[in-house]
């Protein structure tokens, strides 16, 4: 199954967080949010990614089947954002050490190889 | 089919460059096709155009491409004196006699597509791409190994590459001129002749 829909990235983040139980720590909105916030990091650092929409970054409200519009290769970068930007949330399950390395490993995936 | 060519030239960097995006390599690739051609003169067009002794100016409209520069005018063989300042706007120094047809040669380069369209190629002759692959290739991966901050970057292969490129650029040049004529013209002035002092 491609990895390339909104909620396959939701629940992608939701298992790296051990977020999987209901009621969920975080709300979907909270992970849309980090998605988001991916795509506005990778259109600073890799601006040849949005070439297709005239530079246009793409946004996305719902927890649903829409597809995410990035390059297949860069998908993995995007989902450790979003699990980064969710351990920033300051909460006693919360280590900062841990956000600091997805995030970390999201600018590193966009700008290296051997990452 | 061209389409197949480009593919082919894709392919070759995608498998040379990890990380690298289609779209940017469809974006390069116009740029270095547009440098290739323009520097080279071997995509030409000869065109038929009917003049009249009223009239010094004509536009040349090739069916692909856009015209850069004017290589020959020639009426029934003899050679015409014209410009073209503005591509693609034949000007005549002098009028004509009588009504006749001249055969205007010009050197075209490829038009740019509409911006952030990614799915179509440029439109250009077959031959041009299947004959100078190789030398499109180099152009391209210098290009995409010379942008800042990727996973591809690297100075010394884009430079090597660039080098590559535009030897491959002064071949096609030298064939294009010699009409791809094998050994069309082997006399030179001899090495020394451009420093030797009487």
């Amino acid at each position: 199954m491609a990895f390339n829909t909104v909620n396959q990235f939701v629940e992608s983040a939701r298992r790296l967080v051990q977020d999987t139980v209901e009621p969920y720590r975080y709300s979907d909105e909270e992970y849309i949010e980090g998605l988001n916030l991916a795509l506005l990091e990778a259109r600073r650092i890799r601006p040849d990614l949005f070439i297709r929409n005239n530079g246009d970054i793409p946004y996305y409200t719902d927890n649903d089947g829409t597809e995410v519009d990035i390059d297949p290769q860069y998908r993995v970068a995007v989902l450790y954002f979003i699990v980064g930007h969710i351990h920033l949330r300051d909460e006693e399950d919360t280590q900062d050490a841990r956000a600091s390395v997805f995030l970390n490993k999201f600018v590193a995936k966009m700008q290296t190889v051997m990452s | 089919m061209i389409e197949d060519q480009f593919e082919h030239i894709l392919t070759t960097v995608r498998v040379r460059i990890p990380g690298v995006s289609d779209d940017a390599m469809k974006l390069e690739l116009i740029n270095v096709l547009d440098e290739f051609l323009q520097d080279s003169n071997v995509w030409r067009h000869e065109k038929p155009i009917p003049v009249t002794p009223e009239k010094l100016t004509y536009s040349i409209v090739p069916p692909l491409g856009h015209p850069i520069r004017l290589l020959n005018v020639t009426s029934e063989g003899r050679h015409v004196v014209a410009t073209m300042e503005e591509p693609g706007v034949l000007v005549l120094t002098q009028p004509v006699e009588e009504p006749t047809e001249l055969l205007c040669e010009v050197a075209l380069t490829v038009e740019l597509p509409p911006v952030g369209s990614c799915d179509t190629y440029p439109d250009c002759d077959n031959w041009v791409i299947e004959k100078y692959k190789g030398v499109l290739v180099d152009g391209l991966l210098a290009r995409m190994m010379s942008q800042l901050a990727k996973p591809y970057t690297s100075e010394r292969h884009a430079i090597y590459h660039f080098r590559r490129f535009r030897n491959g650029i002064a071949k096609a040049r030298v064939e294009a001129s010699h009409k791809n004529l094998f050994g069309a013209q082997t006399w030179r002035y001899p090495q020394t002749f451009a420093t030797r002092r009487k």
